[in-house]
């Protein structure tokens, strides 16, 4: 519904759903945003082609046996990288 | 600061809470001094120093008559021989994300108030069977969520070496209750570095073990492939001791590690003859970084140095994406842990950590799968340097303290505090274990630490360097100057 006063609207809507934030959580939120953006372009800049995380697909035998979540920390997964 | 039962009339006598454990369990095992009366004098000096406007706020909740009592059996079971080791009678906080039976775990949200565990943590239960007396909640970033140790739910945490200053979380209330000496020993947890960060900021001994190492079974989530649990202390011969008793297998935490588990203390006193640590060229001693912090941080290796280590120049140019695959990890499965609460009590969480954890939302499962490939990437990096040395050292944190006015938002300022954790999340991407000790003060006064990163399941070198470092200097043992009252 279009109004002659969207932000009221959107705050009054905030509000009646209790989500209402402050000028300066909305600085802090975007800050953080941006951030996480950066992060995500930082990781699809980095080639990890045969770095695939195959180790936690391998079955452990029943019974016994640390599950490989990721592996150790030094072990290698996948093929040699250029 | 919230459900607290009221202190016991201030000890005449008070017993020094500043001391070690290394120093104190001795006393205790000789019967020199009651865990009774270490109880009421933390307690005593919880009551001055955590509340009122002036308060640290590093406690949520202190179990006085249950610990008192706890600590009357340890007496009793001391005095007829029955000392059960160095953490018989020791008061222990525990960050509140960390389940003991009968006590609420809140996450430091509204979220989960009135949340009672039903049992003791893995590490609760250990700490118990060890002798330790639990003597309270701490305060954290809500569900540890969060770097600057700021909490509007539950109050921000003060620096006990300036009330002005962040404590750095998302243990924020753990390290700000040892540093005062409320308490000796704490257990925080770590994603991101949220026992190191703070354990540097408020000059105390903070350990991320292992990834695996430590049981996290009765523990809130924040992101299960990072979530590690890590002693807080003063000395890194205290984390040894701690860890002595938090380490081993767990079949209810699917990431247990089934390592043999070693005497953390066996090293300690083995001197850096003969050790060789790393120092990168880069990124963690780049010109971005504080240059006190690099000045007292190159001052240490230079006395580590001169004190038999040998030093090892590592370039690690691609150490500086370790923090953005450790953020895009945790994004990722943050939501994955909260979606379905948050979905129905978005009005429960504070605003900013709601937003951050719906920021994760927005990020794709294949940039998650990108993140996790980094992730095997960024490691096959680190074993590849770290196969040339025994130990890493680095800053913990590429920052002086920033005040909380510095990291509190307004209108066209996002708050600062974001490049806290650009170290020390390196090493929860690699599972390492990593160790923050002081290192000196700034020209302001406040306490700048040093991170010790070693291989694998070898948290013994890692607190062996940690101890030789600390034989050779005095950071560790200088308190905050004179806490006021907290009236």
């Amino acid at each position: 519904m279009a109004t002659s006063n969207d932000a009221q609207q959107f705050d009054e809507r905030a509000q009646e759903n209790r989500l209402h934030i402050s000028m300066s959580d909305a600085a802090e939120i975007g800050g953080f945003a941006e951030a996480v953006a950066a992060a995500i372009s930082t990781i699809r800049g980095i080639d990890t082609t045969g770095f695939e995380a195959a180790a936690i697909f391998v079955p452990t035998p029943s019974g016994g046996g640390t599950p490989k979540i990721f592996g150790h920390p030094q072990e290698r997964v996948g093929r040699d990288s250029d | 600061m919230s459900n607290i039962e009221p202190a016991p009339a201030p000890v005449t006598e008070p017993v020094s809470t500043y001391d070690s454990i290394t120093q104190i369990a001795p006393k205790i095992e000789r019967g020199e001094l009651s865990p009774v009366e270490l109880v009421e004098a933390s307690l005593s000096r919880i009551s001055q120093h955590d509340s009122g406007p002036h308060g640290l706020n590093a406690f949520l909740g202190v179990w006085s008559d249950q610990a008192i009592a706890d600590a009357r059996a340890a007496e009793k079971a001391i005095s007829s021989g029955g000392y059960l080791g160095p953490l018989h009678g020791i008061p222990v906080g525990l960050k509140d994300l960390i389940d003991v039976a009968g006590r609420e775990t809140t996450g430091g949200s509204k979220v989960l108030a009135g949340n009672i565990a039903k049992s003791d943590s893995r590490v609760a239960k250990k700490l118990r069977a060890a002798g330790a007396i639990l003597i309270g909640k701490l305060n954290l970033v809500e569900f540890a969520i969060g770097t600057t140790g700021l909490n509007p739910t539950t109050g921000d945490v003060k620096n006990p070496w300036d009330r002005t200053h962040i404590t750095a979380g998302s243990s924020s209330g753990s390290a700000a209750a040892v540093a005062s000496g409320m308490i000796p020993a704490a257990l925080g947890t770590d994603t991101g570095g949220s026992v190191r960060m703070p354990a540097s900021l408020c000059g105390i001994s903070g350990l991320k073990p292992t990834y695996g190492r430590v049981s996290r079974s009765g523990v809130l989530d924040l992101s299960w492939s990072m979530d590690h649990i890590g002693p807080m202390t003063r000395t890194t011969a205290d984390c040894a001791l701690m860890m002595n008793v938090l380490a081993g297998h767990d079949a209810n935490d699917p990431a247990s590690s089934h390592e043999p588990v070693p005497d953390f203390t066996s090293g300690l006193t083995e001197g850096l003859e003969s050790l060789k640590i790393g120092v990168p060229t880069d990124y963690f001693f780049s010109d971005s970084v504080d240059s006190e912090v690099l000045a007292l941080v190159r001052t240490a290796i230079d006395l580590m140095s001169r004190n038999g280590a040998e030093i090892v120049e590592l370039p690690m140019p691609w150490a500086e994406k370790g923090r953005a695959i450790n953020l895009g990890v945790i994004i990722c499965e943050v939501v994955a842990v909260h979606e379905k609460i948050i979905s129905e009590h978005a009005d429960l969480y504070t605003p900013a950590v709601r937003s951050r954890i719906q920021s994760g939302f927005n990020v794709s499962a294949i940039d998650y799968i990108r993140a996790q490939r980094a992730r095997q990437w960024f490691n096959h990096h680190m074993a590849e340097s770290m196969h040339q040395v025994d130990v890493l050292i680095t800053p913990t944190v590429p920052i002086q303290t920033p005040t909380i006015a510095d990291c509190t938002p307004s209108p066209g300022n996002p708050g600062g505090g974001l490049e806290l954790p650009l170290f020390t999340g390196v090493f929860d991407v690699t599972g390492q274990p990593s160790h923050s000790v002081p290192c000196g003060f700034s020209t302001g006064g406040m306490p700048i630490g040093m991170m010790i990163t070693g291989h694998p399941f070898d948290e013994v070198t890692v607190l062996r360097v940690g101890n030789a470092y600390e034989t050779l200097t005095d950071w560790h043992q200088r308190p905050p100057a004179d806490i006021p009252d907290a009236t």
